[in-house]
């Protein structure tokens, strides 16, 4: 269904363009950062503007292989591509890198940025393990030396007026996101997974005011639309595994063209991105706890199987989300997803019995064989439904 | 010894038995007469590629290491049944371990078995079992470890020690029996006294851990025991690399070289392999003072640097035959050579934690530009005519950095430096099943041979 308010996104993004370089000019910094666990509420309040680069463009790909190597995940591929064109947004733009370090693949990206471009670069790492009291300690201290850093940049102290109203802007925004998300998940919702998980990617470049205007516009309006009566029978799937990033479209639209419906993910560039992340104490210590807290990606270390963060989220998703069957994505030397495929289907197969098809891809692979595993898989899934 | 010998053997037994005994980490003693023939008995019942191998036998003692290469698990066992707990761990926190009284177990006999008994039927299953995207070697200690081969009482492993490590190993927690333990050493910790702290606070958990396997708490003078036992070696390892790197025509031949500071890399015992160096160092010093070069290297070879991991077996006589020699590797200086040794007077577990977190040029808290600095000085130290940079297929570790590293060696030193990847090894190997050279690596390196040759003029 038509949603006007999603048709601005385009131009909100073009302008939100133009807002930075002009803010720079006036000497606001801009910090890009890799992954989901950086703390933006904490960039905001030290007055700058954090983006989240990253995505699928063919182009940053193919240049980002001349400075990092062709092993690497795709998703580093582009970002160092982009990142080091310099002609890209995002090389003329950004003085700060950052990432949250989880990931080994991360931190290579992190440095070789840091290396090609000069610009200073705070990497923040996250605990691997469980958090216990010693992660807590450790991490609050790590948090702590970001913000540290980041008032070396500025040249002026946290102000805690500003982190506060920081925080509350950021806890009503993921609280909106976690109310469209609910909204997209239920039969005859006028708002549909691809149309939110485009709204997601828009909140990594917005002003986070403005953000919130356009999340609250499209509340409103599907608010207005209802919900309707619901005609739909199509299988409702979980997309899981590496991120799918802004433009990589081909899986979607093979999925919704086969027939099937995404209703939930576990992406970091889809629902971890404020799943969880709702800030109850607005200071450092605060935002640490959150972020640790919150549930890890697959490169995280649970040596218990039994307490997997990963798959007790995931699992929870398809409880609450009543999900048929899980796509799980593998892109190419994505080690942490792609190695876990066999285990993640093992996990779910025992416990809720859900299906998983495991798609290793690399951009560029033949669309054919994409197709011919999504459609067998909502054929199996069709007939188990019947 | 009832084995028939080629008449290149017999000469190097007569050598061999004048040399002294090997003492074991137990105390043990084991004859160079039984260290041969252990070898050549392994060689014909199982590593059946070795003597096809182009290796040379010229030094004597360097059979050793390859005694000690071979028999990691043999040895391993022994000491379990003594009581001695086994922890399978890629190269994490040695010094901690041997002061716990345990022993480990690493990659090395998983690349033994591939390498030289041909047995790439493991290696992709290992495949299988993780990915086909991952490196040759961690997925076949994970099989080893879970099928018994390796009577492992405790898996450790950590951030960073290793590309694919993390990925791989955590795929044994399918099994709960196997006992698992993770050690989180942070990301550009270096400076950062909470890192610090957390590393420590991390060993302590460990030692208690592996004190109760033992059945006896280490105490801190036990510690330090494991860090002198590493940092003994340590030295040895320098003195071997003062006399190769500084020597015009290197007294060894580049595959010794390679067995020499692989066994240093991961054979289980440090105290053997302190033995062994010693007498090799020995031996070493001696052909050069009488001017004998390396078996197959030529008078003033071409010298090219192994930086990062290093290529398939074959590539080192191949580059002999060309007239140079193949030096190093990066990934065994590194962790020898080090910046400094672990600190012998402090608190133990602090000063483990500081190495693996910032002492280390590999350490994960040590930011790219320190890690390459410290490469290009240890590249001055051979003073070699190039570089070979190899990453190895599916590592997640450092092959990303090559090009940053490639681009500062060609501005701080002007040298050369061409990368390449040792490929997933079914492509590396012939069709007879042995392992062959690509033929794009041979071509590629024949082109770089010639340029570092003209540049010398
Ligand atoms: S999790 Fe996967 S996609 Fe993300 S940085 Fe790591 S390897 Fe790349
Ligand atoms: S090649 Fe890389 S990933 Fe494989 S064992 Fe070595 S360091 Fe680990």
């Amino acid at each position: 269904m038509k949603i006007k308010a999603l048709e601005k996104i385009d131009q909100l993004v073009e302008d939100r363009k133009e807002e930075i370089k002009k803010a720079r000019k006036e000497g606001t910094k801009v910090v890009g950062y890799l992954c989901c666990r950086v703390p933006v509420e904490l960039i905001y309040a030290h007055g700058m503007i954090p983006i989240r680069v990253g995505n699928a463009a063919p182009t940053h790909m193919a240049s980002g292989k001349e400075f990092i190597h062709q092993f690497t995940c795709p998703y580093i591929k582009s970002v160092v591509g982009e990142f080091l064109d310099e002609t890209s947004f995002y090389h003329e733009n950004i003085d700060i890198i950052t990432g949250s370090v989880i990931c080994l693949t991360v931190s290579r990206a992190l440095e070789v940025l840091k290396a090609y471009t000069g610009k200073p670069m705070f990497p923040i790492h996250l605990p691997q393990l469980p958090p216990g009291n010693e992660e807590t300690e450790y991490f609050t201290r790590e948090v702590k030396w970001f913000s540290q850093e980041l008032e070396k940049q500025t040249g002026k102290k946290l102000d805690e007026g500003k982190l506060f109203e920081s925080v509350e802007l950021s806890n009503n925004i993921k609280e909106d996101l976690t109310k469209l998300y609910e909204t997209q998940s239920k039969e005859g919702s006028p708002l549909t997974w691809p149309q939110l998980f485009r709204l997601i990617h828009a909140g990594f470049l917005l002003d986070p005011q403005h953000y919130q205007t356009l999340l609250r516009e499209v509340i409103e309006e599907i608010d207005t639309l209802g919900i309707q009566e619901p005609t739909d029978n199509r299988a409702r799937l979980m997309l899981s595994g590496s991120p799918v990033l802004p433009m990589d479209n081909l899986l979607i639209d093979t999925i919704e063209g086969a027939g099937g419906r995404i209703v939930t993910d576990t992406l970091c560039t889809g629902i971890r991105t404020f799943d969880g992340l709702s800030i109850e104490e607005p200071t450092i210590e605060g935002i640490a706890s959150t972020y640790l807290h919150s549930c890890p990606c697959s490169s995280a270390q649970d040596p218990d199987l039994e307490k997997d963060r990963r798959l007790d989220h995931m699992l929870k998703l398809i409880k609450e989300n009543q999900v048929d069957g899980v796509v799980y994505y593998c892109l190419r030397f994505c080690d942490p997803f792609a190695f876990k495929d066999d285990e993640t289907k093992a996990v779910l197969a025992k416990k809720t019995g859900t299906p998983l098809l495991p798609i290793h891809w690399e951009y560029g692979d033949s669309y054919g064989s994409l197709w011919t595993r999504v459609e067998g898989f909502m054929e199996a899934m069709e007939t188990k439904k019947r | 010894m009832d084995m028939e010998l080629p008449p290149e053997l017999l000469e190097l037994r007569e050598a061999l038995i004048e040399t002294d005994d090997i003492t074991l980490m137990d105390g043990t003693k084991v004859s160079p007469e039984k260290a041969l023939q252990d070898c050549l008995s392994s060689f014909q019942t199982h590593y059946t590629h070795l003597p096809d191998w182009p290796a040379d036998f010229k030094l004597a003692n360097v059979w050793k290491h390859r005694y000690l290469l071979v028999t990691t698990l043999e040895r391993v066992k022994k000491l379990k049944e003594k009581g001695m707990p086994v922890v399978a761990s890629f190269m994490t926190f040695p010094e901690l371990i041997f002061g716990c009284g345990a022993s480990f177990v690493s990659v090395m006999p998983c690349i033994m078995e591939m390498l030289i008994a041909g047995n790439f039927a493991f290696q992709q299953e290992g495949h299988r079992f993780a990915s086909f995207e991952s490196c040759p070697g961690e997925p076949m200690i994970a099989l080893w470890v879970k099928d018994g081969t390796i009577p492992a009482d405790l898996v450790l492993y950590g951030t960073s020690f290793g590309g694919d490590i993390p990925c791989i190993e955590n795929l044994l927690r399918q099994w709960p029996e196997i006992p698992l333990h993770y050690v989180d050493v942070p990301y550009n910790g270096k400076g950062k006294p909470w890192a610090l702290d957390y590393v420590a606070g991390q060993l302590h958990k460990l030692a208690a851990r592996l004190g109760r396997i033992a059945g006896k708490q280490p105490s801190n003078e036990d510690l330090r025991r494991g860090i002198r036992m590493m940092n003994d070696l340590r030295r040895t390892y320098r003195e071997y690399v003062d006399i190769v790197s500084s020597a015009k025509t290197p007294p060894v031949a580049g595959m010794e070289n390679f067995l020499v500071s692989m066994s240093i890399w991961e054979s289980g015992d440090p105290v053997a392999l302190k033995c062994v160096n010693e007498q090799a160092i020995e031996e070493i010093r001696e052909r050069l003072d009488k001017g004998i070069p390396g078996a197959g290297v030529v008078e003033n070879p071409i010298k090219i640097y192994m930086c990062e991991k290093m290529p398939a077996p074959p590539t080192f006589s191949f580059v002999e035959r060309l007239g140079g020699i193949l030096l190093g590797p990066e990934v065994a200086d590194s962790f020898y050579l080090g910046v400094e040794d672990v600190d012998e007077k402090g608190d133990p577990y602090e000063a483990i934690a500081q190495w693996y977190l910032e002492k280390w040029p590999w350490a994960p808290g040590v930011p790219l530009e320190d890690r390459t600095s410290w490469i290009i000085d240890s590249i001055k130290k051979y003073n070699p005519d190039g570089v070979l940079f190899t990453g190895v297929w599916g590592c997640q570790l450092d092959p990303q950095f090559g090009r940053y590293v490639a681009d500062r060696i060609k501005k701080e030193l002007g040298i050369p430096c061409l990368l390449t990847v040792m490929e997933d090894i079914p492509i590396e190997v012939g069709v007879d099943g042995k392992f062959g050279m690509k033929g794009d690596l041979r071509t590629r390196i024949e082109g770089f041979m010639e340029m570092l040759k003209a540049r010398r003029g």
